[in-house]
């Protein structure tokens, strides 16, 4: 194997008295896609903002690339790693174009504005997640699932060595998530890295990579997305019984794992 | 039917003469006329007043009532030439201050009589408290013109008491001698001889006195015409407005210093006026209080604007002759020749 | 992106309503004179025009023409850049508590009786002081967050406000209560060559520092955490850009007073005109700052022989101007 792109070397992280995970150590590869799961509050979003270095560790350190993300600055960070968050208010009318150009500021001066050359580069990111037509619009009147794929051409447009997601799905609706997911596909079989945390263990199945489950207190299982989610694995996550099944895709290019809740209605009287 | 019953009945006679007896003891007073034209009771006898209008203060103390003083204003207390000719002003309680409030515990603490309060047409803003509450009596006198410091002066002397009232005449008539001496030669005068007098404060900000003011009044009296053309008193105006009145002499009031007619003397902006390129830019002088404004000494500064617009027709009279005359005639007080240099270039004593 | 057209109109306004402002005033003059002025400070003309015109052209309105338009456009960039940073429509100049601190420091000016330049630079430090005293107070584990700075801003504001009413309480009615009351109204009225010499530089400085900032207060914009997950130091841009707005805004009430809603109604206008990318809004602020402001002024010193208080006139048609803005947009930012 390669060396990890990312190592995250006993990494813990306190809210005050109150600790959201210790001791997590963790691998990412180059190509690969990292799927995060777990139950709200396990502190997954708070883990991958700890990886991104938007809030600092308590305990452990992150290497990306060799290099300790503390000890360099935040344009430098920048321009190794890009965020999606998902819970983004947008602010001003900006044409899409505009936003998508701001990908491009860790490599700006410090009064810097984008020259030609960084605006091409955004317009190659829109074109890669097939929005280029939408350029000139404000960015406020797209709707939720256009205005997170002008976001992810954002994160393209910063020329990451990683991009991390967080929940990216969470707010879309049924045709705009499949569209979101798949232009992330897309991207994985490109072969960008990607850290993704999500709710819906589904996901992990969808792009070529590893799947960690993280528990109450942070310690994480990690492997191939079939080891990690199983029944006992995940009703031990989750407090619920799940079954994983395969179907088979008639175009022949492969099985889809799927895997669903057992529900356990009250007996009818 | 009812009985009448021997009791009550001499209840009833018991109140009546106790009531009778109250009425005999309670004080006697008298009816004054105020300037606002309400019939004021105060005591027969008046023994504290309470001034809060700064300017009459020294009007007070020149009438001879200064001992009478139990409540006064901030500003009055701060007047250097005032706590120099009374010093006693300074153990005075100030109840009121500058914006027209009423620290009401001190002044009933105090106990006035009555309460001596400038009128220029609206109630002053404790007024309705202090007359329906307190029913302390106030008495409003004018302060638009000088013939209303003139009655200002019998009102307050009224107020305070016979003697008082004896030397406010003697002070309208000498104030009203002055003002002849004044018009004897500047009523002759053509409107072509009046120079254009601007009475302005200091350069800080830039405001004229305008029309329907004290100082309208003595500037016509001197024989000049104000430059401004606006009504009221200190109106902001602007360098160009003033430049196109173009005034032939600039009086610093206000806030009358040295420094400050310097300073227009030194703006560039203010070169090309007739007043500064002829070098007729003076201080106002002030004593007791500032002469341009409601003051006792106005009486003095219709004969100082006289001798200053029209210096030829005046060359005989010596104004720090007149000032002694007056402070000793009316304040009681020798000035020696630096005090009297001090008033008139508005120095601190 | 602008148009051309839209350009040449920015640069042209100013310039002309400049023009105006020299020949208009109670003073007459005419505009033919102003041209030959003008002209005969670089050109070997004959000076054929009474001493007193050219005062009035040169030393009174030529100044306070020019001044108008800086501390417009000042006060205009301002509030565009703070709009930006703060994420918020309604943010104005004021929120950091500069207005209330330079207000008192006038204040405690005249009250000693400075004279105008003394005032000026009284008024200049101690909005310095108050805007420096809100940063500190808003400082948590090496950081300032918007929300700690606007509160502590109110707090700083409320605190110079009330030593504002302490001064006036004690201020001798007949003087000085006047000229305190009259100079938090607003007013060009002391403008002069000098008074141009202390408040350009610091207007100028501030202005040409949050020009060089203006794509990044887009990206800040975006928020704290993404505008730093997309490399921008926000803790030094932030102190960058509250110092320059600072500089620019303490120099503007030096000189002429509380004058309000102009930071907060023209970056709308520019918004409306040229889009809210600052990269076209700052500099269109500076321009449509500087024409209003300076027309304001005209009226202000024009309209009757008393003067109009800058900030009496800015509110009466910043107001209902930013009422129909509310009307027309529904709130919304476009």
């Amino acid at each position: 194997m390669n060396a990890p792109l990312i190592e995250v070397r006993d990494a813990g992280f306190s809210y005050g008295e109150h600790a959201i995970f210790r001791g997590v150590d963790l691998d990412v590869y180059s190509g690969e896609v990292l799927t995060i799961l777990g139950p709200n509050g396990c502190g997954k979003s708070t883990l991958l903002r700890c990886i991104g270095g938007a809030l600092a560790l308590d305990e452990g350190a992150v290497r990306i690339e060799n290099v300790d993300l503390s000890s360099i600055d935040v344009r430098a960070r920048a321009r190794k790693i890009a965020l999606l968050f998902q819970d983004h208010t947008p602010s001003f009318p900006y044409p899409v174009l505009d936003v998508v150009s701001m990908g491009r500021t860790p490599y700006l001066s410090a009064f810097g504005a984008p020259s030609s050359q960084d605006i091409a580069i955004a317009e190659e990111a829109l074109e890669q997640v097939g929005m280029r037509h939408l350029k000139n619009r404000p960015y406020t009147e797209l709707s939720g699932g256009e205005r997170q794929l002008v976001l992810l051409a954002r994160t393209l447009a910063q020329q990451p060595a990683v991009i991390l997601l967080d929940e990216p799905t969470a707010h879309l609706d049924f045709k705009n998530q499949v569209r979101s997911l798949q232009q992330i596909g897309a991207l994985a079989q490109r072969g960008a890295t990607m850290i993704m945390t999500t709710h819906d263990p589904n996901q992990a199945f969808l792009f070529p990579g590893r799947a960690a489950l993280m528990r109450p207190g942070g310690s994480l299982a990690v492997g191939a997305p079939s080891e990690v989610i199983t029944d006992e694995l995940l009703s031990a996550a989750y407090g619920i019984g799940v079954a994983v099944l395969s179907i088979e895709r008639r175009d022949n290019l492969g099985d889809l794992k799927v895997c669903t809740p057992w529900y356990n209605w009250p007996h009818k009287k | 039917m009812y009985h009448l019953r021997p009791r009550g009945v001499l209840a009833c006679i018991l109140g009546v003469a106790l009531a009778q007896g109250l009425a005999v003891a309670a004080p006697a007073t008298r009816l004054i006329t105020d300037a606002a034209g309400r019939h004021v009771a105060i005591p027969e006898n008046v023994t504290r007043v309470a001034d809060p209008w700064h300017a009459n203060n020294a009007m007070v103390l020149m009438l001879g009532g200064a001992a009478k003083l139990v409540a006064t204003s901030l500003q009055a207390k701060s007047q250097p030439w005032l706590r120099r000719l009374y010093p006693p002003i300074e153990a005075i309680p100030a109840a009121f201050n500058a914006s027209g409030d009423v620290n009401m515990e001190t002044l009933i603490g105090a106990r006035p009589d009555v309460i001596l309060m400038a009128y220029d047409g609206s109630l002053p803003k404790w007024f309705a408290a202090v007359d329906s509450a307190y029913q302390i009596p106030v008495v409003l006198m004018p302060n638009t013109s000088l013939d209303g410091l003139k009655t200002t002066a019998l009102l307050t002397g009224e107020v305070l008491g016979p003697n008082e009232l004896g030397v406010a005449r003697e002070f309208v008539r000498y104030f009203d001698a002055n003002i002849q001496r004044v018009l004897q030669v500047t009523g002759k005068l053509s409107s072509s001889a009046r120079p254009k007098v601007l009475h302005t404060s200091s350069p800080g900000i830039l405001t004229a006195d305008g029309r329907q003011t004290v100082i309208d009044d003595w500037i016509n009296i001197a024989g000049g015409v104000n430059a401004a053309t606006v009504a009221g008193n200190a109106r902001p105006v602007t360098m160009e407005q003033v430049a196109a009145w173009n005034p032939d002499v600039i009086i610093v009031g206000s806030a009358p210093n040295p420094q400050n007619r310097q300073a227009i003397l030194d703006d560039p902006r203010w070169r090309e006026i007739n007043a500064v390129k002829n070098g007729r830019v003076f201080v106002n002088p002030s004593g007791a209080y500032l002469w341009d404004r409601h003051s006792a000494e106005a009486a003095l500064q219709v004969l100082w604007a006289a001798k200053l617009l029209h210096p030829a027709e005046f060359a005989g009279l010596d104004m720090g002759k007149e000032t002694k005359l007056f402070y000793a005639r009316f304040f009681h007080h020798e000035l020696s020749d630096a005090e009297v240099a001090s008033i008139l270039n508005s120095t601190p004593p | 992106m602008i148009k051309p057209r839209t350009v040449a109109l920015m640069i042209l306004l100013p310039l002309a309503t400049l023009y105006v402002s020299l020949f208009i005033g109670r003073f007459a003059v005419h505009p033919g004179e102003v041209a030959h002025i003008l002209l005969g400070q670089f050109l070997p003309i004959p000076h054929d025009w009474p001493r007193s015109v050219e005062t009035i052209v040169l030393q009174i309105r030529l100044p306070r023409a020019i001044l108008a338009m800086f501390v417009g456009a000042g006060l205009a960039i301002s509030g565009a850049a703070f709009q930006g940073m703060f994420r918020n429509p309604l943010v104005s100049t004021d929120i950091l508590g500069v207005t209330a601190a330079s207000g008192f420091g006038a204040a405690v000016a005249l009250l000693l009786s400075k004279n105008a330049i003394a005032l000026q630079v009284i008024a200049f430090a101690f909005g310095l002081a108050g805007v420096g005293l809100t940063y500190l107070l808003a400082r948590v584990y090496r950081a300032t967050p918007v929300l700690m700075l606007v509160l502590s801003g109110v707090v700083v504001a409320a605190f110079f406000s009330a030593l504002l009413s302490g001064a006036k309480y004690v201020a001798d009615p007949e003087s000085k209560l006047p000229a305190i009351t009259y100079w938090l109204l607003g007013s060009l009225n002391a403008a002069s060559v000098d008074s141009l010499k202390m408040a350009l530089p610091p207007i100028i400085a501030g202005s040409i520092g949050l020009l060089c900032m203006r794509w990044m207060i887009n990206v800040l914009s975006m928020g704290d955490e993404e505008a730093r997950s997309l490399g921008v130091r926000t803790e030094w841009l932030k102190g960058g850009i509250v110092v320059c707005t600072t500089l620019i805004t303490a120099a503007a009430v030096s000189v002429c007073g509380i004058v309000g809603w102009v930071g907060l109604v023209i970056p709308h206008v520019g918004r409306m005109l040229v889009g809210p990318d600052h990269r076209a809004l700052l500099p269109a602020t500076l321009s449509v700052g500087a024409t209003y402001l300076l027309c304001i002024d005209d009226i202000a010193r024009t309209a009757s022989a008393s003067e109009i208080p800058l900030g009496i006139l800015t509110a009466m048609i910043g107001a209902p101007f930013f009422a129909m803005l509310l009307r027309k947009t529904r709130g919304a930012w476009e």
